[in-house]
């Protein structure tokens, strides 16, 4: 099946997704590569295209959701090297599938997007860093950059404007602090992925010592639609405004997984209301499965419960007021009968392997809490174990290089402070009340199989 | 330390590619080339070993020790020696919602081996991996390059008869995934570069336990009883 297009919103995913959406004449079909044309043919100077996409209000769809605009202008006015777009591809935050989507399926308006973003810094070189993993979304990007390059899209002198771009689609080799933008570059320098001590912020020095920007595929992507219609106004809802709330503009790709009906990435306006995501477009919850917890934006996030789940709008403010955020849109939905003691070490055992080992608080903090709740899972622990991990994950906030630590610490915390009685459970039992497992939604065990809720193309067998 | 790499040779494809890396990145920056150009000799070579290694830092031309750094901190380089085919199951949470446990149980008991550990014919190796980006349709396990989602007990049975029966692919153009253009690949581990001593096949004890007993050392999970990697070979 194709996944409906919610109350018309078109940005990323604007056509019905199947095997051949991807190639450059069905691009080309859907109004492609017209935008960087008109953009380059005089449209917009690069200031006008770098004060339009401030307008939009787009904000990095990557998880900290720092404007973008706002990002690119921090760039030296007379810089003394060139400067280079960084597109973060890396995508390995758990729960999160968006970017993959948009590579495998709909690569050409990211190249697009691309283009009009070095345009408007005034870059004329483009890295694509994508996780080593995704062989698929490395070969398709190949292949569009080629029939972009092959068709004038990209290179030299495009549509005789003058602006040169290039674009080359690098590989990394597996490792999640690579999506961390500093990690990023020194990965991208062919160093190990560890972040660097900012400031100087990318915008300043970054690949080679040279000004950079990175964004999110995401982010990039959206720039052709914000260069083709505008930025628009929220409260007459026109161009890319005509979607979201003010302060969270446009649309959102969201990847929904867990024991829900029709997990997939679903593009919604920002603002949509959860309980409409989850219950019109992914088809509710499976059957005789009810709601136990919400992590609304990709692992790192904190948890929250499944009263303050139906009541979260998909938006940043929404999703701040209600104790959590929006992170980079990977909605891990929780059902009953699930044991919140062990999602949590599987969190953990997963920050603890991704540390890079630089910072003391998250070399040693992240395998003392995957220890300790480790410890309560399998009902080894004392009473003040559950505060004594409290004090660890505090203090590991707010003192690294990056934010992997805090990324450790905010989950820890927040399954605490929401599901304390299930670890406290754990420690008078002196066993896991679950058996030391996960629910089978599927009935695997049963011979259970699952559903192929997704067209054949997003299940990609490259 | 001088490490002999005369017996290795990239196929022209790879050189091709690697001239072709070359003009992507700037002159004086051609570090750049460790990661696509290690990934390219670990297809050609099956491995990273210590002659791979020095045998990267000649072509682009590097230290060793930079080299070294990245084939050491970069999880897809199999410093250790995997099997034909190796089994990344993603055990992280989205799939662990969706059953991956009970994936991985299954593939241990079926195959005799722990996670972390290859079959004695050198066949398969199993991992647990992390969020592979596959979350909407878990649970999921990478084969080499490949996908495989939605996975059920019987289609995992399926897949792995489907293994066993499949030759050692001649290079496929296709599956190098670093440039445009075509370029040769092995899948993995061959059993005579298995055998050449860098293969150090695990024996499997086929004893099966829950991960109560894994100390949660490293990733948590049991280390391998791999040998250590002979530096001086
Ligand atoms: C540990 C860690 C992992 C990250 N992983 C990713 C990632 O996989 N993809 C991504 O786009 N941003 C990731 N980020 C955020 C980036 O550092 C950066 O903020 C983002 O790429 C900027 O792009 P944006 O402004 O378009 O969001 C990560 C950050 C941290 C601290
Ligand atoms: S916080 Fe952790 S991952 Fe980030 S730089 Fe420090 S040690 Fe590395
Ligand atoms: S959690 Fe398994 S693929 Fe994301």
């Amino acid at each position: 099946m194709t996944y409906p297009i919610v109350d018309g919103a078109r940005v990323l995913l604007n056509f019905e997704r199947n095997t051949e959406s991807w190639p450059l004449a069905s691009y080309e079909s859907r109004h492609g590569y017209v935008t960087a044309k008109e953009a380059l043919g005089g449209k917009y100077t690069p200031e006008a295209l770098l004060e339009e996409v401030k307008q939009s209000g787009l904000r990095g769809r990557g998880g900290a959701g720092f404007p973008t605009g706002l990002k690119w202008s921090f760039l030296p006015r007379d810089p003394e090297g060139p400067i280079t777009l960084v597109v973060n591809a890396d995508e390995s935050e758990p729960g999160t599938f968006k970017d993959r989507v948009v590579m495998e399926e709909n690569p050409h308006q990211l190249i697009e997007g691309c283009v009009l973003s070095c345009y408007a810094m005034g870059s004329n070189n483009c890295y694509i860093y994508i996780r080593g993993e995704y062989v698929g979304c490395l070969k398709r990007m190949h292949a569009a950059v080629e029939e972009a390059y092959a068709a004038g899209h990209l290179g030299k002198n495009l549509y005789g404007s003058g602006f040169d771009c290039d674009i080359t689609v690098h590989s990394g080799a597996g490792a999640y602090i690579c999506g961390e933008e500093t990690g990023l570059i020194e990965s991208l320098e062919g160093k190990k992925g560890q972040p660097r001590i900012k400031p100087p912020f990318p915008a300043v020095y970054g690949v080679y010592g040279y000004p950079t920007i990175v964004n999110n595929v995401e982010s990039i992507a959206s720039v052709v639609y914000i260069a083709d219609q505008g930025a628009g106004a929220t409260v007459d809802r026109t161009g890319y405004r005509r979607w979201g709330t003010e302060k969270s503009a446009g649309t959102k790709l969201f990847s929904v997984s867990g024991p829900v009906k029709r997990p997939g990435v679903y593009e919604v306006p920002m603002g949509y209301p959860f309980a409409d995501l989850l219950n019109k477009e992914c088809g509710g919850m499976l059957d005789g499965i009810a709601l136990k917890a919400l992590i609304v934006g990709g692992s790192s996030v904190p948890v929250v419960d499944a009263d303050t789940a139906m009541q979260i709008t998909m938006d940043y403010e929404s999703c701040q007021e209600h104790g959590t955020l929006l992170g980079s849109g990977g909605v891990i939905v929780i059902g009953e009968g699930t044991c919140m003691v062990r999602a949590l070490w599987v969190l953990l055992r997963f920050y603890h392997h991704e540390s890079c080992g630089q910072c003391t608080p998250c070399r040693e903090g992240t395998g003392w809490i995957e220890r300790i709740v480790h410890r309560i899972e399998h009902g080894h622990a004392s009473p003040n174990d559950i505060d004594e991990l409290y004090r660890i994950a505090d203090g590991m906030e707010l003192r690294t290089i990056c934010t992997l630590a805090d990324a450790a610490a905010w989950p820890t915390k927040s399954f605490i402070d929401v599901f304390r009685s299930e670890f406290e459970e754990h420690i008078d039992k002196g066993c896991c009340p679950y058996d030391n497992q996960f629910p089978d939604p599927l009935n695997l065990r049963g011979g259970g199989v699952p559903q192929r809720h997704d067209d054949p193309e997003h299940v990609f067998v490259p | 330390m001088s490490v002999d790499t005369s017996h290795l040779e990239f196929s022209a494809a790879a050189r091709e590619r690697v001239e072709w890396l070359r003009t992507r990145y700037p002159k004086d920056h051609q570090r750049a080339l460790i990661l696509p150009v290690l990934s390219m000799a670990q297809r050609e070579f099956g491995r990273v070993g210590p002659d791979v290694v020095h045998f990267v830092a000649e072509q682009i031309p590097v230290p060793p020790m930079w080299v070294e750094e990245v084939a050491t901190f970069y999880t897809m380089y199999n410093t250790q020696p995997v099997g034909r085919w190796h089994l990344q199951v993603c055990h992280n949470i989205s799939c662990s919602l969706m059953g991956a446990e009970i994936v991985i149980d299954h593939l241990e008991q079926k195959l005799g081996i722990r996670k972390g550990e290859t079959t004695p014919d050198g066949e398969f190796t199993l991992i647990g991996a992390e969020c592979l980006g596959s979350c909407g349709t878990a649970p999921m396990m990478q084969v080499n390059d490949h996908y495989y989602e939605n996975l059920s007990l019987k289609a995992v049975d399926e897949l792995l008869e489907q293994l066993r029966a499949t030759p050692d692919q001649e290079p496929r153009a296709e599956d190098l995934p670093h440039g445009p253009g075509s370029g040769p690949s092995r899948r993995i581990a061959d059993g005579a570069a298995l055998q050449a001593g860098r293969g150090v096949v695990v024996p499997g004890h086929g004893v099966h336990r829950r991960d109560e007993d894994r100390p949660t050392v490293g990733d948590g999970e049991a280390q391998p009883p791999f040998q250590p990697r002979d530096m001086a070979q």
